[in-house]
């Protein structure tokens, strides 16, 4: 074998490792970048799942929260919307309490005198015409028949005719009043006023005590 | 003649790379195989999570734990409801004697 026989195998051996050494690397480099793409791929997928589970759990987590929380807020505004109403109608309990008072305080007569009055003058307004029958409690009646002439006389017509009623009527104080044909009916009891007033005037009422809100 | 070691040595250097080409091949396909395992665990992990999630295996401890929390939110939230209620009957109390008056003067014609 010449020496330049044995250069050109020496070169070829060399050059064929190297080739050797290139294609192994090449297929580690691509094996590697395979592992990588799956892990990554892997991470992805568990990613995913983890932000599902998440939105889940946390989907549940505030549904118990918001049911607790929201039965703590509806207790909250029960007890003040109780509390409100309780002070309303303390209210309302101490005006009657007061206006029995009026009514059963025999030297305050006049006083109540004057509110029949202005009670019948208002239904007899309402009601329209010129006749009209008043109906009122025993004690109301007995006082009304004593002092019809000057009730009449403190209404704005004179030519009005009342009449009242035989039949005492039950209630705290104030007047029934119908048309002379009964087809019309005013119902001016102070029973009747409370109802209405209360029905009316609880907001302002509630305002007035600084509850609303 | 001369040449014969020449193609000899050749030929033995071809099987080389081939086998080369072989490894090459055979640690690739090893990796894809690897590649395709690790997606695949990745994906049965996922689902049983998905699946313990919608059971709701993994929640209750979670859920006792924000109730606790929220209950006290809420215990809280009622202590400032009953301050208010407080604040408010002291409110009422002050202007009690007003209300009363109008609610009177309304239903007796003042």
């Amino acid at each position: 074998m010449s020496s330049r026989q044995v250069e050109v195998e020496v070169s070829l051996i060399e050059r064929v490792y190297q080739r050797r050494k290139e294609i192994l690397a090449e297929a580690e480099r691509e094996a590697k970048r395979i592992r990588r793409a799956a892990e990554e791929e892997a991470k992805r997928i568990k990613g995913e799942a983890e932000k599902a589970a998440k939105l889940i759990i946390d989907r549940r987590l505030r549904a118990a929260r918001e049911r607790i929380l929201g039965e703590a807020e509806m207790e909250g505004r029960r007890k003040l919307m109780e509390a409100r109403e309780e002070m309303v109608s303390r209210v309302f309990e101490e005006a009657t309490k007061r206006i029995e008072n009026l009514i059963n305080d025999e030297e305050r007569r006049d006083e109540y005198l004057e509110i029949l009055s202005k009670l019948i003058a208002e239904a007899v307004e309402r009601i329209g015409g010129s006749e009209f029958i008043i109906s009122a409690n025993e004690r109301d009646l007995e006082l009304l028949k004593r002092n019809l002439g000057k009730i009449r006389r403190s209404l704005p017509s004179r030519e009005l005719k009342l009449t009242l009623s035989e039949e005492p009527i039950e209630c705290l104080g104030g007047v029934i009043v119908e048309s002379g044909d009964r087809l019309k009916v005013y119902n001016n009891t102070l029973d009747g006023r409370l109802l209405r007033v209360r029905r009316l005037l609880s907001a302002k009422v509630a305002e007035r005590l600084g509850v609303i809100g | 003649m001369s040449e014969e070691p020449l193609i000899s040595i050749t030929e033995r250097l071809d099987e080389l790379l081939r086998e080369a080409e072989e490894e090459a091949r055979r640690i690739v396909e090893e990796a894809k195989a690897e590649a395709s395992r690790i997606v695949e665990k990745a994906r049965i992990e996922a689902e049983n999570l998905r699946v313990e999630v919608e059971r709701g295996e993994t929640l209750p401890p979670l859920i006792e734990k924000e109730e606790e929390k929220a209950k006290r939110e809420g215990e809280e939230l009622l202590k400032r409801y009953e301050q208010r209620v407080e604040e408010m009957r002291r409110r009422a109390e002050e202007h009690f004697e007003e209300a009363v008056e109008m609610v009177v003067k309304e239903v007796l014609m003042r």
